[in-house]
């Protein structure tokens, strides 16, 4: 299967379960729905495993593009294109990738628009072109562990001040 | 036009390329050969830029432009190679589907295909690599192990190819550890623990 189609398709599952929460939680209140987005929870089981599976799911938006684009690195360097060119051939490629994180994390808006949503969702909207421009301009790739391990900390720094 | 001067490059204090000088013009077809790990493909990388050398200095002509094939090619993995090419052609709006269909059918390899390149063979993502490096009409090749995988058909197309850069004034440099017979060299060189000597 392409890889975008995939990632896709985790997109829309990432969503039905998010939306299945308010099915199940009723009661649930909407800065801690709206949390699930950018934090975690510890319990129920469910909402945790949802935790998890959105965090994998930030991780493989920004570790698809950022190995594809750097497989293909070499023959961009004996281009030598323009700044401004790579930077829009970056852009148009991690499109289908970025488009469809910020829009999990705009659900957070829909359901909890307080300037805390805002700002997780700024820092989602800086952090995720950043961290893929440092490691495309970097010799040596960042190891997709640290990758991870950023954005674990950033769910335990939104569990905890969000 | 190429010129190489003085080059040299060390990693951690060990040698690769010592003092490397040559000059090469538009059309001329030169090979350098070396065993594996005699410095071929880092002289490549400082000729095309992506390495920086130690002392020495490489410049070509103002409007040349310079494609290369390097080592493994790597790709967008799970695009197919008609996307990859015209992803990389793109980049300086040079993507020709007349050129690149020509190049893909001469060396067997379907436009039409939507397989992903992940699913390609070495022989058939070598082919690619050839492709991308003259496809934009580049005036000076690196092609470093281009023979690498390709059976004895995709040879002969390959030495079709280089006959028919060469006659369009381009300049073509093959790094190999043997020799391609059925190729006619303006220059032969051979790179021995770092030195670049006439063969």
């Amino acid at each position: 299967m392409n890889r975008k189609l995939g990632f896709w398709l985790y997109f829309a599952l990432t969503i039905g379960l998010f939306l299945l929460v308010l099915l199940s939680f009723p009661g649930i209140s909407q800065k801690e729905y709206s949390g699930l987005l950018f934090g975690y929870q510890e319990k129920p089981f469910y909402l945790m495993m949802f935790s998890v599976f959105d965090l994998f799911f930030d991780y493989v938006s920004l570790t698809i593009p950022q190995a594809e684009l750097r497989s293909i690195r070499s023959f961009f360097l004996i281009r030598r294109p323009t700044a401004a060119r790579l930077y829009a051939t970056y852009f148009r490629f991690i499109l289908p990738y970025f488009i469809p994180f910020i829009l999990t994390k705009m659900m957070g808006l829909l359901i909890f628009p307080r300037p805390s949503t805002w700002l997780w969702i700024g820092l989602a909207i800086v952090a995720w072109p950043m961290w893929l421009l440092v490691n495309l301009n970097r010799k040596f790739a960042i190891s997709n562990s640290v990758i991870l391990a950023i954005f674990v900390t950033l769910r335990v720094l939104a569990h905890f001040y969000y | 036009m190429l010129a190489i001067n003085q080059v040299s490059k060390s990693f951690k204090d060990n040698p690769v390329l010592e003092r490397v000088s040559l000059t090469a013009e538009l059309g001329q077809l030169l090979h350098i050969s070396g065993d594996n790990g005699s410095g071929k493909s880092t002289l490549f990388k400082i000729i095309t830029g992506l390495l920086a050398a130690d002392s020495g200095s490489v410049s070509i002509g103002d409007n040349d432009i310079i494609g290369a094939l390097i080592e493994n090619p790597g790709f967008l993995e799970y695009e197919t190679a008609m996307t990859n090419l015209k992803f990389l052609a793109n980049l300086n709006k040079r993507f020709d589907a007349a050129r690149v269909t020509e190049l893909m059918t001469q060396f067997d390899l379907n436009p039409q295909n939507r397989q992903s390149v992940a699913k390609y063979s070495v022989g058939m993502r070598q082919k690619l690599g050839i492709i991308q490096a003259v496809m934009e009409n580049q005036d000076i090749i690196l092609l470093d192990e281009p023979t690498r995988g390709l059976d004895e058909e995709s040879i002969s197309q390959f030495i079709v190819l280089l006959n028919s850069l060469k006659a369009a004034n381009k300049m073509v440099i093959v790094a190999s550890h043997d020799h391609v017979d059925g190729l006619n060299y303006d220059q032969s060189w051979v790179l021995k623990a770092g030195i670049l000597e006439h063969e």
